[in-house]
């Protein structure tokens, strides 16, 4: 193994038996330093059969699904459905921190690996299960993949244009939130640890964590109002994405002071544009019954300009705007490029690949990516023979009888 | 029950989604966060517009008076949400006594978090270089927009951010004009908030083991990028700019959004395989269309998912969204309702699970507000004490914390130090 020690997680171990929701909380800890060790079945994760697939050719090696949310974990086999598997897990768990899994609920129960039993053996064991509804309530036995959270969640309903269908977030944000809202309780129950000796079960819903991230409850509420889609609009009129000469970008005068720097903006740039502004237009309420025509008045401003020269004339008067940028554009920004978001692995199918660097920088303590995903089985010998102390005959044996 | 993070002091100077949602959730886990905040700068307790913005503090001729507003008017329900179980006090950091205040309190503290201006702790001496002599094992923590480097001065907004980093780009129906891609949200700041506050808690856990503190800094840009992943790994490795894919799976099908009963009402249904296939179409009463050969099998399917949507669409159109769901899920098939902020209110499933939270908002009554995001078997809050007055806990802070005489305090007050 590498050497981890000036990772702030570094000599936590953590079990990873997650497919979907749960994968980029292993991540994150393993991004934070801690070894993951990811624990496929012995025909590989069902992530490995989601794509994009490099060069568009399906492979359990070649799934960039897979890449993304498995670089940095180790990757071992194991199949848990029957009396052996399980026993080898228990072995497992003994010597774990964290067990992180995204099952259905239930399913941990049925094979005899629910908190319960796997706290008798391991008392400190933190476990977090990630589903799309949680352990309990009316609904918590729902089939939820994505969609269904992100519709449940409410996001969904505020997205998208004001005269089409909702539409979901792009590569699965549900997932994403679960995990993430997943890591925040397990390193609360790992503080919690450090002074009671004692593990905890971590329920995370992706549905839950979506309605909190909508934001919608407390608004209805105070007002009994339904939240409805509008694009891109946000706030104060002008707000939102406008096309400009070379792209889009994506304007906002929410405060006072931003209307105000955004008048000198369009003054100072555009002296042709007729802005013929009476005192009522600093007032964003009349602004928003007049969208059309400042937004027609904006467009004429920003189609006469390139999207860096209109961000940096707001920025300069303190005006929110940024380009809207594809994958390309912002991987080619210089501001990006500076930080070293962006950094090079070598995986041993894949090639030599560029991956984002974890966004946690933290100065003592630095991320850094060990490895890369690993590869079906890779790291069985290691695990199995070096840590539980299995014979490179008992291994071949597991192998051979499809344990592992 | 003892909480999680209990016994840890941290000093907020946050303002707006991202910031203050952090610190929320580690409040909520029983951390006492203090927000540090002065009347000459009220941000979100104005309204989310600020003072002047919402029409909620009066604006005279000259400006805006900030000794003569009235503080227990500003704790709004915008303000409020992302504020529950904080202490406040008063402190003018733009004063040079303010700052050894400050100082102060950074000796009795275990965390600082901001995201203010970039520059402006540097620029009143308080970075981390400065702190971390006052107190060795601190941990400093920034949230900028776009941090160090090239653009480290703009001024952005979340919704900003979601459009620099490629995400409202992707985000849309294929057909969505750019323009009118989906931008107007706060999920980039709470992603990293959610990011930020576990951060802090293994920078606490490594202080525990080790006794060393730290310098943080999470961009919110880079914490909003790093949820495309997938789509970057597409792009270095296969050199393809991902263009939104609206709701359909270029895998299943069906996979979809369909329109139901009532003003924009809408439900989504997702079928994985050929067995959830057959249950379908028999909970649909095996319609005629599906016994078509164009629909036979998931390849078909996805060749022919427009005529496929369409079809399944007869069916939604004559239900309601809870109904679909309710109807399908019974049948093992995934199906959602696309839940609005009513409905959301509603929820039966968040109501069992104990997320909604009825607070007692004073003058603007009582109000419901989103309660635990997830559920700790121990080491949470349950409940709520509410959001802070502006200086709410001056005594506390001032006297218990810092042990000043009250002539010391008065002098402060009076120099608007203590404002």
């Amino acid at each position: 193994m590498p050497d981890e020690s000036s990772s702030v997680l570094s000599g936590l171990v953590v079990l990873d038996l997650t497919e979907n929701r749960g994968l980029y909380a292993g991540k994150m800890l393993a991004d934070l330093g801690a070894d993951v060790i990811k624990i496929e079945k012995p025909v590989g994760s069902e992530a490995r059969r989601i794509g994009p697939y490099k060069d568009d050719i399906p492979g359990p090696e070649n799934s960039l699904y897979f890449i993304n949310f498995n670089t940095n974990k180790r990757g071992i086999t194991l199949n848990m459905e029957g009396p052996e598997g399980r026993d080898i897990f228990k072995q497992l768990v003994k010597r774990t921190d964290i067990l992180v899994e995204d099952s259905e609920v239930g399913v941990m129960q049925s094979l005899g690996l629910d908190y319960p039993s796997l706290q008798e053996l391991n008392p400190s064991l933190i476990m977090a299960a990630v589903t799309g509804f949680g352990q309990t309530g009316p609904y918590n036995t729902f089939k939820a993949p994505d969609i269904v959270s992100f519709a449940m969640g409410g996001l969904m309903n505020v997205n998208g244009p004001g005269d089409a269908a909702p539409v979901v977030a792009p590569c699965e944000q549900s997932h994403y939130s679960a995990s993430i809202v997943s890591v925040f309780g397990i390193m609360a129950a790992l503080l919690l640890r450090s002074t009671t000796g004692e593990g905890q079960l971590v329920d995370a819903s992706a549905h839950e964590i979506t309605a909190t991230l909508t934001g919608g409850i407390m608004p209805y509420s105070n007002t009994s109002q339904i939240a409805r889609r509008n694009g891109s609009q946000f706030g104060a009129v002008p707000g939102r994405i406008f096309p400009c000469k070379d792209g889009y970008v994506h304007i906002l005068t929410i405060r006072p002071n931003h209307w105000v720097g955004f008048l000198e903006v369009v003054k100072m740039a555009s002296p042709d544009i007729s802005l013929i502004i009476g005192e009522e237009w600093y007032d964003a309420g009349f602004r928003n019954r007049n969208v059309d025509i400042i937004d027609a008045l904006v467009t004429e401003f920003t189609m006469a300009h390139n999207k860096m020269e209109i961000t940096e004339m707001c920025q300069a008067k303190d005006v929110p705007c940024t380009p809207v940028n594809t994958t390309a554009d912002f991987a080619a920004d210089p501001h990006i490029k500076e930080r070293d978001f962006f950094i090079q692995i070598e995986h041993p199918v894949i090639g030599q690949h560029t991956y984002l660097r974890p966004p946690y920088r933290l100065s003592k303590t630095p991320c850094s990516i060990n490895r890369p995903a690993p590869l079906l089985g890779q790291h069985n010998r290691d695990v199995y023979c070096d840590e539980l102390g299995y014979s490179s005959d008992e291994l071949s044996k597991l192998k051979a009888g499809g344990i592992i | 029950m003892k909480l999680a993070a209990q016994g840890i002091r941290i000093l907020d100077l946050t303002d707006a989604v991202s910031g203050p949602f952090a610190t929320m959730m580690l409040a909520s886990i029983g951390a006492e966060v203090i927000r540090v905040e002065s009347r000459r700068h009220l941000g979100f307790r104005g309204g989310p517009g600020g003072p002047g913005g919402s029409g909620s503090i009066p604006q005279g001729p000259d400006g805006i008076d900030f000794s003569k507003v009235d503080m227990s008017l500003l704790v709004s329900p915008n303000f409020t949400r992302y504020n529950l179980d904080k202490l406040s006090v008063a402190l003018n950091l733009t004063k040079p006594e303010g700052r050894d205040l400050f100082n102060k309190l950074i000796q009795v503290s275990d965390v600082v978090v901001d995201n203010l201006s970039f520059g402006v702790l540097q620029k009143w001496g308080l970075d981390y270089q400065a702190l971390e002599k006052i107190k060795e094992d601190i941990i400093v923590v920034t949230m900028p927009s776009l941090g160090k480097g090239l653009y480290e001065q703009w001024t952005t907004w979340g919704m900003n951010l979601l459009s620099f980093t490629g995400f409202a780009y992707n985000w849309g129906h294929p057909e969505t004009p750019v323009e009118e891609r989906a931008a107007s949200n706060t999920y980039g700041d709470y992603i990293a908030g959610m990011k930020t506050a576990s951060t802090i808690l293994a920078a606490l856990y490594h202080r525990g083991k080790t006794g060393e503190g730290q310098y943080i800094e999470i961009s919110q840009t880079e914490a909003t990028a790093s949820l495309l992943g997938v789509s970057f790994l597409d792009y270095f490795v296969n050199n393809r700019v991902t263009s939104p894919k609206g709701n359909r799976h270029s895998q299943f099908a069906p996979y979809n959004c369909y329109r139901c009963k009532g003003d924009d009402r809408w439900c989504v249904i997702a079928v994985f395989n050929q067995d959830e296939w057959q249950r379908f179409c028999s909970v649909l009463g095996s319609p005629d269309w599906a016994k078509e050969p164009e629909f036979h099998s998931m390849e078909t399917r996805l060749k022919n998912v427009g005529m496929l949507d369409k079809n399944i669409e007869t069916w939604t159109q004559l239900r309601t969204p809870n109904q679909v769901m309710k109807i399908l899920q019974a049948a093992g098939i995934a199906a959602g309702a696309v839940q609005n902020s009513e409905d959301l209110y509603f929820d039966l499933q968040l109501r069992a699970r104990g997320h909604m939270l009825e607070l007692d908002t004073g003058p603007h009554g009582t109000i419901t507000f989103d309660g635990p995001p997830l559920h700790l078997s121990s080491g949470q809050k349950t409940g709520s004490d509410g959001a802070p007055i502006l200086g709410e806990h001056n005594d506390y802070v001032y006297k218990q914390l810092l042990g000043l005489s009250p002539e010391e305090i008065e002098r402060l007050t009076e120099n608007q130090v203590i404002f």
